[in-house]
């Protein structure tokens, strides 16, 4: 515990450090990195710590990129105050489904959440009005030169990450977090204990589509245009529990450290193999389903050896 | 004192008639032994008591509470906790982290860590699990994790635990020393009920013995007398050996 608290000190000064040495290219691939380590935290939630496989959670990443657009263009707020907003809308939608969506488990609930996650975009489609339909929405241009933008979007987005990591920390080590826990070994046995499943399942869902939204938002004014594609963008739920597994789901900071390595590999293999690297990818990720099901973080907690990965291997009968 | 009473209990699964006409009642400080066949359900009694499944029909109370339209933790925290048959451990949690959650949820309602760590500790100390304390639970042999069990119960804080065949398994050596645990909660006030089919077991510790046969009480009485009546013969034996009054 203390020796990852101190690993994680260090990559922070790195990563603070960075932003005064490498290049605006450089600059854009950690953002989007950050991006993905604050949503694959924030999802973790819900699906590692209580193991309800949210799949389309990226929905909340959509609601609050729409959010955060809707409220800079239409009602001129600035951007750091449409944040709240962000949160309190996912908040509010994972509670009101969650009810009844809560009841299914497994797949069943994996995709149901898909199936949100096509409503809403088809919602947000139709609502042309207000958030500009299949055309988009165009949001504000920050100003101030380019090499300042890149900056604030590194640190803005990386602070987002922090938030997330801090959050989902703090309910790991609660009362909170050992109900969600107990929930996803069994649910019968945790309320045999007392634990009021129903309502910490919703609390988690909710909390996990608080933290999306907040991202989601970032990304909108980042990327400066929306559209209901790219805000809902299935191939992000895809990358996103590819994350988590291969970090851990049971850990805090796995699902970051599969971000950082699914993100940085994927770059190099998208700038070495352009025609290929949807291949590599996907090859990669059954690669870590079947040798490293756990994920990197608990399977490489006393450090990294071959041997483990046949003990895995035996153990999942491959 | 009676502290929990079912009346006219019923449970159908469909068609099939699993529990009918149950009148049961728990005495304050006891412990109640409940026997019976495979299937005669006692663990569908056990479960509609914690609200695990509906109840059909028939009413159940606890402390002259009717608890029928309880939920399943809202029973907990009233102070009725159990262990399960087959036990199930919350496994990436240490066994000090599952004793932990018992705390947390259930009658005592622990604030924070430190408050629920130290609940926990005095419930591992008690069920002898205190060197295991940072181990995973799926490590433990069949024994101690049925201990685990045990000791998760206790943090609750119970006033009525049921014990879900926590001796099934284990050696006679393991039987002796859980024996022994269960008669000292009992010494702490404990209303327990014990469904057991180790007949050593219930007869070694219960006050009192029920059983249950195809859904329905067919005896009550001292383990003794419960032990020579005809009926309970014919259940496990077959009417044969019930006429010539072997048990």
């Amino acid at each position: 515990m203390k020796k990852s608290i101190l690993l994680f000190g260090i990559f922070l000064i790195i990563m603070l450090c960075l932003p005064f040495f490498v290049s605006g290219y450089w600059l854009r691939v950690l953002t989007q990195t950050f991006m993905f380590a604050a949503i694959a935290t924030g999802s973790n939630i819900i699906i590692g710590y209580t193991g309800y496989p949210a799949f389309g959670n990226i929905a909340f990443f959509g609601v609050g990129a729409y959010v955060t657009g809707v409220l800079m263009t239409k009602y001129e707020i600035s951007f750091l105050a449409t944040l709240p907003f962000c949160a309190l809308s996912g908040f509010i939608i994972a509670v009101l489904l969650g009810i009844p969506l809560l009841r299914l488990k497994g797949h069943y609930f994996a995709i149901a959440t898909i199936g949100v996650m096509e409503a809403i975009r088809e919602i947000v489609d139709n609502m042309t009005d207000i958030t500009g339909g299949g055309m988009g929405l165009t949001l504000p241009i920050m100003e101030g030169e380019p090499a300042y933008i890149y900056k604030f979007f590194y640190y803005t987005i990386m602070l987002i990450m922090l938030f997330s990591i801090a959050v989902a920390f703090i309910i790991w080590r609660s009362k909170f977090g050992y109900a969600l826990r107990a929930i996803r070994i069994d649910e019968d046995a945790a309320s045999v204990m007392g634990i009021n499943t129903t309502v910490y399942k919703t609390l988690a869902w909710a909390l996990s589509a608080a933290l999306v939204g907040i991202v989601g938002g970032a990304y909108a004014y980042w990327l400066t245009y929306i559209d209901p594609h790219t805000a809902f963008e299935t191939t992000y739920s895809v990358k996103m529990f590819a994350m988590i597994l291969l970090g851990g789901a049971t850990t805090v900071l796995g699902p970051m450290i599969g971000a950082f390595i699914l993100e940085l590999i994927s770059e190099i293999v998208w700038s070495k193999f352009i025609e290929i690297h949807g291949m590599i990818l996907g090859a990669l990720i059954v690669f870590i389903v079947l040798f490293i099901p756990k994920g990197l973080f608990e399977t490489f907690k006393g450090g990294f050896s071959l041997r483990k990965i046949i003990i895995n291997l035996k153990e999942y009968r491959l | 004192m009676v502290i929990l009473e079912t009346r006219n209990l019923a449970k159908k699964y469909g068609g099939v008639e699993v529990l009918n006409d149950v009148n049961l009642k728990v005495y304050k400080g006891e412990i109640l032994g409940m026997i019976g066949p495979n299937g005669a359900g006692k663990t569908t009694l056990m479960n509609l008591i914690c609200k695990l499944t509906d109840i059909t029909a028939g009413e159940i109370l606890y402390k002259g509470e009717i608890i029928n339209n309880k939920k399943t933790y809202e029973i907990a925290k009233m102070g009725i906790s159990r262990t399960f048959q087959v036990v199930k451990p919350f496994s990436g949690l240490t066994v000090l982290e599952n004793v932990m959650v018992g705390a947390f949820y259930g009658k005592k309602q622990a604030k924070n860590n430190a408050e629920a760590r130290q609940i926990a500790m005095e419930a591992l100390q008690i069920v002898g699990l205190i060197n295991e304390k940072d181990k995973e639970p799926s490590i433990l042999p069949i024994a101690q994790r049925k201990k685990l069990e045990l000791a998760r119960a206790l943090a609750m804080d119970p006033e009525l635990l049921i014990l879900d065949e926590v001796m099934a398994g284990l050696n006679p050596r393991e039987l002796d020393d859980i024996m022994k645990e269960i008669v000292l909660l009992k010494e702490r006030g404990i209303t327990i009920i014990a469904i057991e089919h180790v007949m050593k077991v219930i007869m070694g510790i219960s006050d009192r013995v029920v059983v249950l046969h195809l859904g329905r009480l067919i005896c009550e009485g001292k383990p003794a007398e419960v032990c020579n009546n005809s009926m309970v013969i014919e259940a496990y034996l077959g009417s044969k050996f019930a006429q010539r009054g072997i048990a």
